[in-house]
């Protein structure tokens, strides 16, 4: 049994006839985006397409772009300070970087009575254009060096002078 | 008829195999009926868009449940839009006054005034009633629920949703009565 009073029917009835508001496709797309979280279709999507869109293509490819400028200024900077510090290092560094093996002073052949790991090992033999590490600690290293050195030949010329006993030794 | 109802299944059909194309010409077919029922519970039309956009987002999540056997495509669309037109207003204000009423007067409301008045006019008086009033008046005097299933629906009892109907004609005898003046 309907209880609702004459103007509540009136209402009901005037009620069904209000107008209905364009928002259709801005719902529409609402509940798109809405589906396209919660059940992703296979298409990729729906309706809106994935694919990303002008600007962001232009980003990414200057993106790119620049990080291999960036790449490649980097290695053309490295390779003209290789050859400078090639030509700064001192005759000295020579020295001790590459072992003297004149002919004829190379090391003893092989004696099979000893074990692989007692054997003498040689040093390797690697020019500096192999040793780009080494060769920039060394470079970091040479005022030190040339010092240690200094130094070393000062105590060989103390040594080789005659010793003065002071009045109060015995 | 037939044709409209083979094109409605084809869109049920494409639905369920989550076709956005078919998705979108089912919203699109039952756009207006929803935003109809929507706008009763809202006060304005974007809180009806917020309020279809989310029943069309439940639509078609749980369309695989629906069954034609217990009612009608029409019926369950518009259940769930009340639904949701139902946690919006209760968003918007409290529900859990007991007030219990078991009588209620009947204020008298002359027919003739109504009739005068436009859909939006009427609609301007229901949106300015209290949230709970508002829905309690909606479902009881445009949707034809009676008190036990506006209790259920609101999780109120009967005599509360019997008092906000109460209110609701109160307050729209007032405003009626003043404009008719």
């Amino acid at each position: 049994m309907d209880q609702r009073l004459r103007y509540e029917q009136l209402i009901s009835e005037k009620l069904e006839s209000l107008p209905i508001p364009d928002m259709a496709d801005a719902i529409w797309a609402r509940i798109e985006a809405q589906l396209d979280i919660d059940l992703p279709t296979d298409e990729g999507g729906g309706t809106t397409p994935d694919a990303p869109s002008g600007p962001g293509m232009m980003g990414w490819g200057l993106s790119v772009v620049i990080i291999a400028l960036i790449t490649a200024f980097l290695i053309n900077k490295n390779k003209p300070d290789l050859k400078d510090s090639n030509t700064k290092l001192p005759a000295t560094q020579n020295e001790q970087t590459t072992p003297a093996l004149a002919p004829g002073t190379g090391p003893p052949p092989p004696d099979n009575s000893r074990t692989f790991s007692n054997r003498p090992r040689n040093k390797v033999l690697l020019t500096r254009k192999h040793r780009p590490i080494q060769r920039i600690g060394r470079a970091l290293f040479l005022p030190h060096r040339q010092r240690q050195t200094a130094y070393w030949l000062q105590l060989q010329v103390w040594k080789q002078q005659p010793k003065q006993r002071t009045p109060y030794q015995v | 008829v037939v044709a409209v109802e083979e094109n409605i299944i084809d869109m049920l059909e494409g639905s369920l195999a989550n076709k956005r194309k078919s998705q979108e010409a089912l919203f699109r077919h039952f756009y207006g009926f929803a935003i109809t029922v929507a706008l009763r519970y809202s006060r304005d039309e974007m809180d009806a868009a917020d309020i279809v956009s989310h029943a069309f987002v439940k639509i078609f999540k749980s369309l695989h449940s629906f069954d034609s056997s217990k009612g009608s495509l029409h019926a369950w669309v518009k259940r769930i839009v009340v639904n949701e037109g139902l946690d919006h207003i209760k968003s918007r204000g409290r529900f859990s006054e007991n007030v219990e009423l078991e009588t209620v007067p009947e204020p008298e409301i002359r027919s003739s005034v109504i009739e005068q008045m436009g859909a939006d006019e009427i609609m301007e008086l229901v949106k300015k009633l209290p949230p709970a009033t508002h829905a309690v008046f909606v479902l009881y005097a445009v949707e034809g629920y009676n008190h036990r299933e506006i209790a259920e629906k609101l999780n109120i009892s009967e005599g509360t949703s019997k008092w906000h109907l109460s209110e609701a004609r109160k307050t729209l005898q007032k405003q009626l009565e003043y404009l008719n003046n």
